[in-house]
C-alpha cells in the first residue's frame, strides 16, 4: 500500500496504529524521490525529532528561497550558488521542531510537481505574484503576517507570503495551523490569531454564506457560470459585483511598480562581500560592481534598473507614490466588499504563461487569505479570497466547494 | 569685506541599549571586532528588522527635551546606497517622519545664552566600522545596527565656539538622561559639519561645504576654523573655485580634504520601510516619558549659580555629571551647608575618586556619612585636620565615620587641660619667648605647633590661640 498519495490525517493515523512503521514510511518517501530525479534530495543527514505532532515524520518540500541552516539555499540566484545559511527561517524551524521531514528544496514548479506526483504530502512555497494559487493542486496563501516571513528571501516585502501547496484544503489548513503565529522576529506578523485553530472552521455551516464574483473577470468564461450554479446548491448565496475596469487593469502595473522598487532595495545585500563569492581583490566598490555585473542575470538586472528608476527622486512621486495610492484604492474597494460578503470567488485558468490570472494579485495587494481549489477533470480551478485575518471563513467555503466537486467526480 | 561663517551641524550619537536597534545582537562596546553580530547585522538573505523599543523611547525622550514637534506615528524609511560598510545595501532611518522636528535648545557661549534651532532629530542604525589599511580594508560589524540618533540643526551657529558649545550641551543631555555615554573616545559622537559664508548683508556668498564624519569637539572646531579661512581665501582669490562639495577632516594635516562635489551626491531613493509597521506615539507614552526626564545640567547650573550663589568654577565641576550633581543635592537635602558640600565634593572627594578611579556612585561615603564628619567638625568635636583623617579612615575600613569620632580622637577643648600643657611648653621656651617679644611675631605659630605636637593635633586650635596670646602677653 502506498501512503504518500493519502492525506495527512490518514498517514498520521496509520503511523500511530503502526500500520506502517515510521522507518518504513520514511524509506518509502526517500526511495520515491530517488527514482524521479525531479529535484535534488537533501543528502545531509538531518535528524528531525520524533514527536506526537500530526506532521511528525511526514515529508515535505521547501522552496529554495527559505533559509535553512547548514543546507544550501540559492533562491535560484547565481550569486548564492554556494550560499549556506547560518540560521533557520521561522517556518522551517517550527516544522523541524515538530518532526516534519524536509526532503528537498526545489524551485517553484518542482515544488508544485512534488505534491501533484505524491512525492510529498505538501510543499512550503512563497507567494508574491499569486504563484501558489496559480496551481492545479490546492494552493493556500494565508493572510499577510499569519506565517512569519523571517528567513524568507525577500522579493517584494509588502507582497511576500509563505504559502502551502497541498493535496486538499484540510491538509493545507493542518499545516498552516502548525506554522502560523506571531514571531517577534517579523514585526508584520499577526499577533492576535495565535489561539485560533483554522481547522475548527472547516466544518462550519456554509448555508447562507454570501460570496461575490466580479462581473468584469468572468464575462467570457461560461464555465464559471456552471460552477457558480453548482456552488449555489450548497446554500451559498452568490452575487455579482461590478468593479471599475480601470481599477482592475491597474492591479498588475501597481503590483509591478511596488514589487520592482522593493526588489531593487531587497537585493542590495547581494554584493558578494559578506556572502557570495566576490573576488576580494582591488577597490572595494569595484569589487561589488564586478560581482553584481557578473552574477546577476539580464532579466534580474532589467528588473533592478526599473525598480531603481521608479524610486529615483524625479520619478518616485509619479510611479512609486502613485502606485501606493492606487494600491490603497484597490484595497479599500475590496475591504468594503468584504464587509458585505464572506468571500470573493475568482476563476483560475491553467495557462500560466499569460497574464490571465493577474487578479490573483488582489490577494497580495490586500494581504487577503486566498485558496485555490481544483475543479476535478477540468483545466480550471477556482480561488476563494476572503477578508484579511478571516482565513477560517475562506477555508470553510473552499473546503465545501472542494468536497462538492470531488463528490461528483467519484460518482 | 567682513564675512560671517554660518554653520549647521548633523550630530550623530550612538545610544546605550542592550541590543541593537533592529536586531537582538548585543550593543556593548567591544574592542574585539565582529563579536556582537548575528544574521541581521550581516544582512544574510531573509532577515527582517525587529525594532528596539528602548531606542524608540529614548529617541522620543530626546525629541521632547529638544522641544520638538513629535509625529503621531514612528515611521522608518530606507536610505538606499551601496557601500561596503552597509550590509543590507540600505540603512533604516527616518526621512519622511522624523521622531522630532522644529525644535530648539539653549546653549551658553562665553556666559551668553543662545537659542539653537533644530531642524529634526531621527533614529537610525549605525553602519559597520571601516578601517582602510595600506593593503586591505577591515570591516567591523559590531557597529552595524547600533542605535544612532542624528540631530540636525538649522544653519544658525556662527562660530567654532558655538558649535563646540552646542555639542557639549547635547553630550551633557545624553549623559544626564542616560540615553548615551556620548563618549567621543569610543566614537559614539560623530558630526557632519556644514560650513558656508555670509556677507555683511546676510547673503550667502559661498556654497555649502559639508565636512563629513568629524569625531571630536576639538576636530569640529579645527575643521570650522580651517574651512572658514579656506573659503575666505578662495572668495578673495578665486571665487569660481567655490562649489558645493563634501570634504573630510584630516586630523594629521589639520586640513579639510576634498571628497566629492555636491552635484555628484547620491540619490538615496528613500521609501518607507515595509517591514516595520507604524508605531503609534500616544499622548500617554509622551507623558510617561516626560516624567522620566531628570533635571538637566543647564537648569541645575542656573540654580547653583543664582540661588545657591556658588562660583562658576565650582558649579561647572558639580554639574559635570548627573551623579555628582545628585550627590551634591542630596547633601543639601539632608542639611549639609551647600558651600561646605561643594568644597568637600570638589576637593577631597573628587580627588579621592580620581585617584581610585571610582565613580561617585561607587563612593562608600554616602552624603549621610559625610554629614557625620561635618557635624562633628561644626560642633568642634574634631578639627578639620581630624575630619580628613576620619574621612580616609572610614573609607579604608568601610565603616561609618561616627565610629572614629570617639573620645580618644576628640579635640582637647578643656580650658584647664590646655592651660597646663601650654604652661609646660612656655616654661621650656625662654629663648623663643624673648625673641617673640623682641618682634619675631611669627614665632607664635611655633608655639601653636608645639602645642599640637604635644597633643598630637588634638588641641582645639582656637582655644589654643586664645590661651597662648593671653599667657604671652602676661609674660611681657
Amino acid at each position: 500500500m502506498k501512503y504518500l498519495d493519502k492525506d495527512i490525517l490518514f498517514v498520521f493515523n496509520a503511523l500511530k496504529k503502526n500500520d506502517i512503521s515510521k522507518e518504513k514510511f520514511k524509506k518509502e518517501a526517500l526511495d520515491n524521490i530517488k527514482d524521479t530525479n525531479i529535484f535534488k534530495l537533501i543528502n545531509d543527514k538531518i535528524n528531525y525529532p520524533d514527536t506526537d505532532n500530526i506532521l511528525s515524520c511526514i515529508p515535505y518540500t521547501l522552496k529554495d528561497n527559505i533559509s535553512t541552516k547548514d543546507i544550501i539555499t540559492t533562491a535560484g540566484l547565481n550569486t548564492l550558488k554556494n550560499y549556506v545559511p547560518v540560521y533557520n527561517a521561522t517556518c522551517y524551524e517550527k516544522l523541524s521542531s515538530k518532526g516534519a521531514i524536509m526532503i528537498g528544496k526545489p524551485i517553484r514548479d518542482e515544488l508544485e510537481t512534488s505534491v501533484k506526483k505524491d512525492l510529498v504530502s505538501y510543499a512550503i512555497g512563497t507567494d508574491t505574484f499569486g504563484e501558489i494559487r496559480n496551481t492545479s493542486v490546492v494552493g493556500y496563501k494565508p493572510s499577510y503576517g499569519l506565517i512569519s516571513r523571517y528567513g524568507v528571501f525577500a522579493y517584494a516585502s509588502s507582497f511576500d507570503h509563505v504559502g502551502i501547496y497541498a493535496k486538499n484544503v484540510l491538509d493545507a489548513t493542518l499545516v498552516v495551523d502548525e506554522i502560523k503565529g506571531y514571531d517577534k522576529k517579523d514585526m508584520t506578523s499577526i499577533n492576535d490569531m495565535d489561539d485560533i485553530k483554522l481547522k475548527d472552521y472547516l466544518n462550519n455551516n456554509v448555508n447562507g454564506k454570501k460570496i461575490f464574483y466580479i462581473k468584469e473577470l468572468i464575462n467570457d468564461q461560461h464555465y464559471m457560470k456552471e460552477i457558480i450554479d453548482k456552488i449555489k446548491t450548497l446554500g451559498i448565496e452568490i452575487y455579482e459585483e461590478s468593479i471599475d475596469i480601470n481599477l482592475l487593469n491597474a492591479i498588475k502595473p501597481v503590483h509591478d511598480m511596488i514589487s520592482l522598487a522593493e526588489l531593487s532595495s531587497n537585493t542590495s545585500n547581494l554584493t558578494g562581500i559578506i556572502f557570495g563569492d566576490a573576488n576580494k581583490n582591488g577597490n572595494i566598490n569595484d569589487m561589488m560592481k564586478k560581482h553584481r555585473s557578473e552574477s546577476l542575470t539580464s532579466t534580474m538586472k532589467r528588473k533592478l534598473i526599473m525598480g531603481s528608476y521608479i524610486l529615483q527622486k524625479e520619478n518616485i512621486n509619479n510611479y512609486f507614490i502613485n502606485a501606493k495610492k492606487v494600491r490603497r484604492l484597490i484595497v479599500n474597494t475590496f475591504n468594503n466588499l468584504f464587509n458585505n460578503y464572506d468571500a470573493l470567488i475568482l476563476p483560475i485558468l491553467s495557462n500560466k504563461d499569460n497574464n490571465s490570472n493577474n487578479h490573483l494579485l488582489i490577494g497580495n495587494l490586500g494581504g487577503y487569505p486566498s485558496i485555490t481549489v481544483n475543479i476535478n477533470k477540468m483545466p480550471i480551478s477556482v480561488n476563494i479570497t476572503g477578508k484579511y485575518k478571516e482565513d477560517g471563513k475562506a477555508l470553510n467555503i473552499a473546503s465545501y466547494i472542494e468536497k462538492l466537486f470531488n463528490k461528483e467526480d467519484k460518482k | 569685506m567682513k564675512y560671517q561663517v554660518v554653520i549647521g551641524l548633523e550630530m550623530h550619537c550612538e545610544l546605550k541599549s542592550n541590543s541593537k536597534v533592529f536586531s537582538p545582537a548585543s550593543n556593548i562596546y567591544s574592542k574585539k571586532a565582529n563579536i556582537n553580530i548575528n544574521e541581521v547585522c550581516l544582512a544574510f538573505p531573509g532577515i527582517l528588522p525587529s525594532l528596539n523599543y528602548k531606542s524608540v523611547y529614548d529617541a522620543i525622550k530626546m525629541a521632547i527635551i529638544l522641544n520638538c514637534k513629535i509625529p503621531k506615528y514612528m515611521i522608518f524609511d530606507r536610505k538606499n546606497y551601496f557601500y561596503p560598510d552597509l550590509p543590507k545595501g540600505y540603512q533604516i532611518t527616518q526621512n519622511t517622519h522624523p521622531v522630532g522636528t522644529k525644535g530648539n535648545i539653549d546653549i551658553i557661549v562665553n556666559g551668553t545664552k543662545k537659542n539653537i534651532t533644530i531642524q529634526d532629530i531621527h533614529l537610525e542604525e549605525d553602519t559597520a566600522a571601516l578601517d582602510h589599511l595600506e593593503e586591505v580594508s577591515l570591516l567591523d560589524y559590531n557597529r552595524a545596527g547600533i542605535p544612532l540618533l542624528e540631530c540636525v540643526t538649522d544653519p544658525c551657529l556662527s562660530s567654532a565656539e558655538e558649535a563646540a558649545a552646542f555639542i557639549e550641551t547635547m553630550i551633557k543631555i545624553y549623559q544626564y538622561t542616560g540615553i548615551s555615554d556620548a563618549d567621543t573616545k569610543k566614537g559614539q559622537i560623530r558630526c557632519d559639519v556644514n560650513i558656508s559664508l555670509k556677507d555683511d548683508k546676510d547673503n550667502f556668498v559661498t556654497p555649502r561645504v559639508e565636512v563629513k564624519n568629524v569625531n571630536s569637539i576639538a576636530n569640529v572646531k579645527n575643521a570650522i576654523i580651517y574651512e572658514e579661512a579656506r573659503q575666505i581665501k578662495a572668495l578673495e582669490n578665486n571665487p569660481s573655485s567655490l562649489v558645493g562639495e563634501t570634504r573630510r577632516y584630516d586630523e594629521s594635516l589639520n586640513e579639510t580634504v576634498f571628497m566629492r562635489f555636491k552635484e555628484d551626491d547620491i540619490d538615496y531613493k528613500y521609501f518607507i520601510e515595509p517591514n516595520i509597521p507604524p508605531f503609534e506615539i500616544t499622548t500617554d507614552l509622551i507623558n510617561e516619558i516626560k516624567k522620566d526626564i531628570p533635571v538637566l545640567a543647564n537648569e541645575r547650573k542656573d540654580y547653583y549659580l543664582n540661588n545657591l550663589l556658588l562660583d562658576e568654577e565650582n558649579v561647572n565641576i558639580l554639574i559635570k555629571d548627573i551623579d555628582t550633581a545628585n550627590y551634591f543635592e542630596k547633601c543639601i537635602d539632608i542639611g549639609i551647608n551647600h558651600k561646605e558640600a561643594a568644597n568637600w565634593i570638589n576637593g577631597i572627594i573628587l580627588s579621592y575618586l580620581n585617584k581610585e578611579s571610582l565613580s561617585i556612585n561607587e563612593f562608600f561615603l554616602k552624603p549621610e556619612y559625610l554629614k557625620q564628619i561635618l557635624d562633628a567638625m561644626t560642633e568642634n568635636i574634631i578639627s578639620s585636620k581630624q575630619a580628613k583623617e576620619i574621612f580616609y579612615k572610614a573609607l579604608e575600613n568601610k565603616k561609618e565615620p561616627k565610629e572614629f569620632i570617639s573620645k580618644e580622637n576628640t579635640q582637647i577643648s578643656d580650658d584647664k587641660e590646655l592651660n597646663d600643657i601650654i604652661s609646660k611648653i612656655l616654661n621650656n621656651s625662654e629663648e623663643q619667648i624673648k625673641e617673640y617679644h623682641n618682634g619675631k611675631t611669627n614665632l607664635f605659630d611655633y608655639f601653636v605647633g608645639q602645642v599640637m605636637k604635644e597633643t598630637r593635633g588634638k588641641a582645639n586650635p582656637n582655644l589654643t590661640k586664645d590661651i597662648l596670646t593671653n599667657k604671652l602677653n602676661k609674660l611681657k
